[in-house]
């Protein structure tokens, strides 16, 4: 009986190793394993067919529920569902449109500086903690861990691990994340940080005491460290205050893209030279 | 072929968390089905079962997302056993007791993945990692163990998923 308890607590320890070594090898920025790869491959074409029925779903409930008891024709009803499903449908590809037409709009605006390529959003981390999306563009594509992600708005995030045909993008909401970032209207530096669980707020740390910066302020990448151009927008300073130790200051940023509603990105291939 | 609908089970509650879910968010976060299909199945069938079918939903959520592979396989084993145990002690009928358990689970699980986080060098400040993540959560399992329990315990017991 002791014996067996003690197979258990061996077994059980040596499985806690194993995860504890998987855990810490796998936590870096990288092209995932073949095996990892492959399965995301597969899984890819089906998880963009629910992410956009979902889209589609979400947008046509506000329709259904909006109903009401009115009408109290059956037949009547019946078609006002069809033609509100079929202008939430409309809606849906009229909204689509006026994405990518911005979203051309601004590849050709900045085909000086980046060499662009369009990703749809195919799905997000099916957890709380962590602010990640799948795209639809992989290492077949150019993409590499680290390269920028953009929007015509702002900053999106950085490629996190790339498989052949999709990418993991580090949303810049993910606690994990760290931008260094310049204040546009006194060049004040500051790193920005994520929030668990927060799509609509950024932390510019490290912020000297005394630096002027305040509400309305717009910050900007600094281009410092290298992963990301200068001069991108970020956010909108809401707050400022001290931080806890008293020695410096943090300001609270609202970023300038909808992380709720992200469809379609830009992943920047390289930036042009002078760019 | 009990495992197979299970294990089909998971799937689906996974492959609903990185897509659909996303648009039921409330107060920021979406449910953690598979923890919730991990809290049941343990209550049910003991620790043992718990921990396999904790390690499968965890390890495969891990592949899935490709961050910390073993991060959520160990929580949700560790969470399953720990329910396990009580297997004997719960009233199996009551949904209010499992959903009960199931915020209790969601709890510990929450705290056991910041604590690994932190290991991981993952500084997330703890009143942030309780306030916005584990309490939205464990409320949000605790309503769905309050929907979904009966049916499951159902075919856990008479339908698809009979006892062995």
């Amino acid at each position: 009986m002791r014996r067996a308890g003690f197979r258990k607590a061996v077994g059980g320890v040596v499985l806690f190793g194993i995860f504890f070594a998987t855990m810490h090898l796998t936590a870096a920025e990288r092209t995932m394993m073949p095996l990892e790869g492959t399965a995301r491959d597969l899984l890819a074409p089906v998880q963009a067919g629910a992410t956009q029925a979902g889209r589609i779903v979400y947008e046509s409930l506000g329709t259904i529920f909006s109903l009401g008891r009115a009408a109290k024709v059956e037949q009547l009803e019946k078609q006002v569902r069809q033609l509100e499903g079929k202008i939430a449908e409309l809606n849906e590809y009229k909204a689509e449109n006026a994405r990518l037409r911005r979203l051309l709009a601004f590849r050709e605006e900045t085909r000086d500086r980046y060499a662009l390529v369009a990703a749809d959003v195919i799905a997000r981390d099916p957890g709380n903690w962590f602010g990640t999306i799948t795209v639809d563009r992989g290492a077949a594509d150019g993409v590499r861990p680290h390269m920028p992600v953009l929007l015509p708005d702002g900053l999106v995030g950085r490629v996190l691990r790339v498989s052949q045909h999709s990418a993991d993008v580090l949303l810049l909401t993910d606690p994990r994340s760290g931008v260094g970032g310049t204040v546009q209207e006194t060049r004040t530096p500051g790193v920005l940080r994520g929030i668990v669980n927060s799509y609509g707020q950024l932390r510019m740390t490290y912020l000297a005491k005394d630096a002027p910066v305040k509400k309305g302020h717009v910050v900007v990448t600094s281009g410092l460290g290298g992963t990301f151009p200068a001069g991108v927008p970020i956010g909108k300073i809401v707050a400022v205050r001290l931080e806890p130790t008293g020695v410096t200051k943090e300001a609270l940023v609202e970023p300038l893209v909808d992380f709720g509603r992200l469809e379609e990105v830009f992943i920047v291939l390289r930036t042009t030279p002078g760019g | 072929m009990p495992a197979l609908v299970l294990f089909a089970f998971f799937m689906l509650a996974l492959f609903l968390e990185s897509t659909l879910l996303d648009y039921a968010r409330v107060a920021g976060v979406k449910p953690d089905l598979v923890l919730v299909l991990v809290v049941f199945h343990a209550i049910v069938r003991g620790p043992r079962e718990g921990a396999l079918w904790g390690f499968i939903g965890g390890i495969a959520q891990d592949i899935l997302t490709g961050n910390y592979i073993g991060l959520n396989a160990l929580v949700k084993m560790l969470t399953g056993y720990g329910v396990g145990l009580g297997e004997t002690a719960f009233y199996k009928d009551s949904a209010v007791i499992v959903a009960g358990i199931t915020w209790l689970a969601t709890i510990f699980a929450g705290m056991v993945t910041y604590l690994l986080l932190l290991t991981l060098e993952v500084f997330i400040p703890l009143a942030e990692a309780i306030t916005r993540v584990i309490l939205p959560v464990s409320v949000y399992n605790l309503a769905v163990a309050l929907l979904l329990y009966k049916r499951f315990y159902l075919w856990e017991t008479k339908g698809i998923l009979p006892p062995r």
